[in-house]
């Protein structure tokens, strides 16, 4: 990016793999999260200048994507789209104003799908450059998103989906423990006992605090008809 | 807590049983505190839940607070909750109280508002779903001008509103409420067409009173309580309230009715209980509102929130509550939803 | 000047120990409730509420400030440290906080929180004190049209945290402003994208968003790159205190973000949001600016403490600024400021135009009580912000679990009810795709925050001109806001389109999936 716009380009934004190598931490981020972020470097107030740091990680924000899953999100975004005008088309008001409750889902939907189309050309751009390059023998798209692990999600959303569909049955301090062991069972916890200890106090830590201390009720659950 | 734990170090043994001592600690504390919660006891020791079918800082969340007080103070019952179940007009909570069924230590609060909000969200849970107990207190309704307005009389602002019935932006609560119905019911008598009004929602009197100050709305229609510190010499005027007869405190403002305009609207508060109770337990969470609204802490809430006190007993409740359905459905079909 | 004798008169009344004991206890309930991500300050003034009606008026006051700029303040611990914000104002702190907390920064940017918290916490008070009138008179000039204007900045502004690539960014956004169309339509009572759910109808709370796409987005994806993502616990944080280079960087933004929350926090309805983006924005800018001038660095998108000071001070200000509707007019813009309302009527506080000369002593108190609450807030946080660091430093599978504990607790709070619940893991699943993809998050939280706002006050506009489209432009301030619109977004765009085609025929650096996305 130039260094002497005078203004910034705010809605452009500045393209990662431009940016000065100004500081520490560099090569980070997409927005709330810390990919690639590396737990060596980036030191709190280590000479920043100095700070070493390996080869930056890929900006994922600006990784084009390939394969089959460059389309799952044009899907989802298109699918929110088609929603949105398909709300915009069968909203109805007893009195619509001149723009009716309709008018804005018309616009956004719109707007959503047009994205979703743009994406799909940047995706057939994307597929037919990589194409060429391994005709020509080049190395084709660089960064890739890295590969995701399954399992730990899977147990993570399972954990959620038991705890809520339990919650009710089980009450707070049994489905709240069952939640936390689970997910740290997902982060690779193997010290069972420990991790049900700490969970359990977890859980009746928080039973105390809103409920004793600030009212709030939770469902008592199980533990209402055992003692 | 979380760290107790941690560490499997040379420590790790007394840390663990440390961490393990305090884990049962609090396991037994809170097990506790699950009974307490459970705990149905008797006679003023009985736990009473009242639901609040709005957020925190709404008409219904004040009237359940000052509930809980009262019943506190008057030693009637020492556990007393107060549950806040927001939701679409207090629709979600008039739902769950429904699904209470024969759970005998429920309020909920209830009032015109959710008489309202059933109609104009399509609520499959209704007023016939559930028991109700009392009617308590009530606010009055209030037309409301800029001070530098020129309409001085409802009847300057009635024919200002007829000569431009689309287009005059009044503002009032949020559609559907209270202050649209009080709106509609008005531009019915008014001969102004209630569902071509140009009627500006907002989210609450505040707001309206800002729509009033920076001119974007010539009227505002909202509960005496929205508007009462602003009227003394203040930034706007009231040409009209919607009570019998003139309200204590503001015997300067002449009601509607005796303007010609036959107005007459109380946006009441009252209690329900779910659905499916004997009528022993019915007659008992009676006599616990009874002896509230009789109590010298209650004269005082009333002072305070300047509420009228419109009682009326369950029996009284029942026909007034019939009555007051079928006009909001009238009125609301009016408005057009 | 005779306001100044009378706060000063106001501190004798409210400087006892008992006071300054219920301020701390005040201070404390409302860190904790803020820091407890789902409970607002709200909640917590309900909850004392019955409490005060037995204490006297000063003692009141105190507590109720106290637990207000609490809570104000408490949210950006967990904004900064867990990327947990727990209501829409602590939404702009995130966005660097975080990013700090990653780099060990985490006790710099909790300090700079707690001293930008007090400054504008601080000189909002005494502007309140001394101004409130002239501001009351300045708000009311906000009808709808000037108030459309003003969002339709404050996307502008706040565009500058969207991503780094325009397409993936938009679409973020525009998801964000599609989620904030469920529910009740406000201006017609019309049900939008309900889906017959009655528990749709309010709309999808601000709470479920924020947890799901920020805090248990994270976890997932976290959890999805289990062997490859950071490991927090292995942080060093540096030095606990905020060094005199963090000082020098944040004193400016902590004025700037002041007078952004003192300017706009009067304006009835527009909330702390709008200020803490505004100053993020422009936070943002300068940065750019003095990097280009070789004047310092931008960390932006990589944890700068100007985006930590600013949003912080301007949220606290901005804070203080609802009080001047609420004195001056007796106008609650917030939740907890109509419960408050509450509270002082019960001590024959009449607030509205004459508020000042009939209950003068009560509103000094009130006034000095504030300050008092902002002072203990610091003294009493300061100290804590290298302590609550550590908390990342627990091993990542308890870290995480408690973060996900929270979260749920913090949604099956808002309601009691097990729905929001399957809400929150639709959106969960949502902010993990996002993650995934490299899609930006931020501009969709923008979205849900200021899209609903953007379309009542546009329409609110027309409805009340029937139609007339000028309303919209009716006024000096919308004119001054949209110049600012066109100066800050078309002129850049038009010079960097220029400059983009004479770089393309210089030197084509940039390939097209590098901007496109």
């Amino acid at each position: 990016m130039s260094t002497r716009e005078p203004l910034n380009t705010w809605l452009v934004g500045d393209d990662a793999p431009e940016r000065e190598p100004d500081s520490q931490a560099q090569g980070t981020v997409a927005t709330g999260t810390a990919p690639g972020q590396d737990a060596s470097g980036a030191v709190a107030d280590a000479p920043v200048e100095e700070a070493v740091l390996p080869a930056a990680a890929p900006d994922p924000e600006t990784t084009p994507w390939t394969g089959p899953g460059a389309w799952v999100f044009p899907a989802v975004v298109l699918a929110f789209g088609l929603v949105a005008l398909w709300g915009a088309a069968t909203i109805t008001a007893p009195d619509p104003t001149p723009p009716g409750p309709g008018f804005f889902p018309g616009v956004i939907g719109g707007l959503l799908v047009a994205v979703a189309v743009g994406m799909g050309v940047v995706n057939v751009r994307t597929a037919r450059r990589e194409k060429q390059a391994l005709a020509e023998g080049r190395p084709g798209v660089s960064a890739k998103i890295p590969a995701t692990e399954w399992s730990p999600v899977l147990i993570i959303a399972l954990t959620l989906a038991a705890h809520i569909a339990l919650l009710d049955f089980l009450g707070w301090i049994l489905a709240g423990s069952m939640l936390f062991w689970g997910v740290a069972y997902a982060f690779g916890a193997r010290h069972y006992l420990r991790d049900a200890i700490v969970a359990l106090a977890m859980a009746s830590a928080i039973q105390v605090g809103f409920s004793m201390g600030l009212g709030l009720t939770l469902p008592g659950g199980l533990v209402e008809l055992i003692f | 807590m979380k760290g107790r734990a941690r560490m499997a170090g040379p420590n790790g043994r007394l840390l663990g049983a440390v961490g393990g001592a305090v884990a049962v600690v609090l396991l037994a504390t809170a097990v506790v505190d699950v009974r307490e919660s459970a705990a149905s006891g008797t006679g003023a020791g009985a736990k009473v839940i009242l639901v609040a079918p709005a957020a925190p800082g709404g008409g219904w969340d004040m009237l359940a607070r000052e509930l809980q007080n009262g019943l506190r103070d008057e030693e009637l019952r020492y556990n007393v909750q107060v549950t806040n179940v927001a939701g679409a007009g207090g629709t979600i909570g008039l739902r769950q109280t429904a699904n209470r069924e024969g759970q005998a230590n429920v309020l909920t609060m209830t009032g015109l508002g959710m008489v309202g909000a059933v109609e104009t969200t399509n609520s499959t849970a209704t007023m016939d779903d559930v028991t109700p107990i009392a009617q308590l207190a009530s606010e009055y309704g209030v037309v409301v001008v800029p001070a530098d307005s020129p309409y001085e009389t409802v009847d300057d602002f009635v024919q200002a509103w007829r000569e431009q019935e689309e287009t005059l932006p009044v503002a009032g609560g949020s559609m559907g409420g209270v202050d649209q119905i009080f709106a509609g019911l008005t531009a019915a008598e008014a001969g102004v067409d209630p569902g071509s009004m140009n009627y500006l929602p907002y989210s609450g009197g505040g707001e309206v009173l800002t729509s009033l100050l920076s001119n974007t709305s010539q009227a505002g229609f909202g509960t005496l309580g929205d508007f009462r510190d602003q009227l003394d010499g203040g930034p706007i005027r009231a040409l009209g309230v919607s009570a019998p007869e003139r309200i204590e405190g503001f015997e300067d403002i002449p009601t509607l009715t005796e303007q010609g305009y036959d107005v007459e609207l109380a946006n009441w508060r009252g209690v329900i209980a779910p659905p499916g109770l004997a009528e022993e337990e019915i007659d008992e969470l009676s006599a616990l509102v009874a002896e509230i609204v009789e109590s010298p802490s209650w004269a005082d809430t009333l002072e305070r929130n300047r509420w009228t006190d419109t009682y009326q007993p369950r029996a009284e409740f029942e026909s007034f509550l019939d009555e007051e359905i079928v006009l909001t459905r009238e009125i609301v079909k009016e408005l057009g939803f | 000047m005779e306001s100044l004798s009378l706060l000063l008169d106001g501190f004798a009344g409210a400087l006892t120990f008992e006071n300054l004991m219920w301020a701390l206890l005040g201070v404390l309930l409302g860190t904790a409730v803020g820091v407890l991500p789902g409970m607002g300050s709200a909640m917590a003034v309900a909850l004392l509420l019955p409490v005060t009606f037995r204490m006297d008026p000063t003692s009141a006051f105190i507590l109720f400030a106290g637990v207000y700029y609490g809570g104000m303040f408490g949210g950006s611990t967990t904004s900064i440290l867990l990327n947990t914000p727990g209501q829409a104002s602590s939404i702009a702190t995130t966005y660097e906080g975080h990013k700090m907390a990653l780099n060990g920064r985490g006790p710099q940017a909790l300090g700079t929180a707690a001293i930008g918290s007090f400054v504008g916490g601080i000189i909002a008070t005494f502007l309140v004190a001394m101004f409130a009138p002239a501001m009351v008179r300045l708000a009311l000039q906000f009808g709808p049209g000037e108030y459309f204007a003003l969002t339709v900045f404050s996307f502008v502004a706040v565009a500058a945290v969207v991503s780094n690539s325009v397409l993936r960014g938009i679409s973020s956004l525009l998801i964000g402003l599609a989620i904030g169309l469920v529910g009740i339509d406000s201006q017609s009572g019309a049900q939008r994208f309900d889906f017959g759910i009655p528990n749709m109808l309010d709309g999808i709370d601000i709470v479920v968003i924020t947890v799901g796409l920020l805090a248990l987005g994270e976890v997932l994806y976290v959890a999805s790159r289990r062997s490859s993502g950071p490991d927090l616990s292995a942080i060093r944080s540096g030095t606990p205190w905020l060094g005199r280079r963090d000082f020098a960087r944040s004193w400016k933004p902590w004025l700037r973000g002041t007078a952004m929350g003192s300017a706009f926090g009067p304006i009835p309805g527009s909330g702390a949001e709008i200020p803490t983006f505004l100053s993020l924005g422009l936070e943002r800018r300068l940065a750019k600016r003095r990097a280009a001038r070789g004047k310092g660095v931008d960390e932006f998108g990589s944890g700068a403490i100007e985006g930590v000071a600013g949003p912080e001070s301007a949220n606290n200000s901005s804070a203080a600024g609802t009080l001047v509707p609420l004195l001056g007019l007796g106008l609650p813009t917030s939740a907890t400021a109509a419960i408050m309302l509450a509270a002082f009527q019960q001590y024959g506080m009449q607030p509205g135009p004459v508020l000042f000369e009939r209950n003068a002593d009560l509103v000094w108190t009130l006034l000095a009580s504030l300050m008092i609450g902002t002072v203990l807030l610091l003294v009493i946080n300061l100290p804590f912000a290298p302590l609550w660091a550590k908390l990342l430093r627990l091993p990542k599978p308890y870290l995480y679990a408690g973060i996900t504990m929270c979260s749920v607790l913090a949604v099956y709070a808002i309601n009691a009810s097990v729905f929001h619940l399957v809400l929150l893991l639709l959106v969960s699943a949502l902010g993990f795709a996002m993650r995934k993809f490299g899609v930006p998050v931020a501009p969709a939280l923008i979205g849900v925050v200021l899209g609903p706002i953007a379309e009542t006050e546009l329409r609110r506009a027309l409805a009340a001109s029937s139609g007339d489209p000028s309303i919209l432009v009716g006024s000096g301030i919308s004119i001054a806001l949209y110049t600012l619109v066109v100066l800050s977004v078309v002129v850049p765009l038009g010079i960097r389109i220029w400059r983009g085609r004479r770089a393309v025929q210089a030197a084509p650096i940039r390939t097209d999936e590098q901007v496109n996305g």
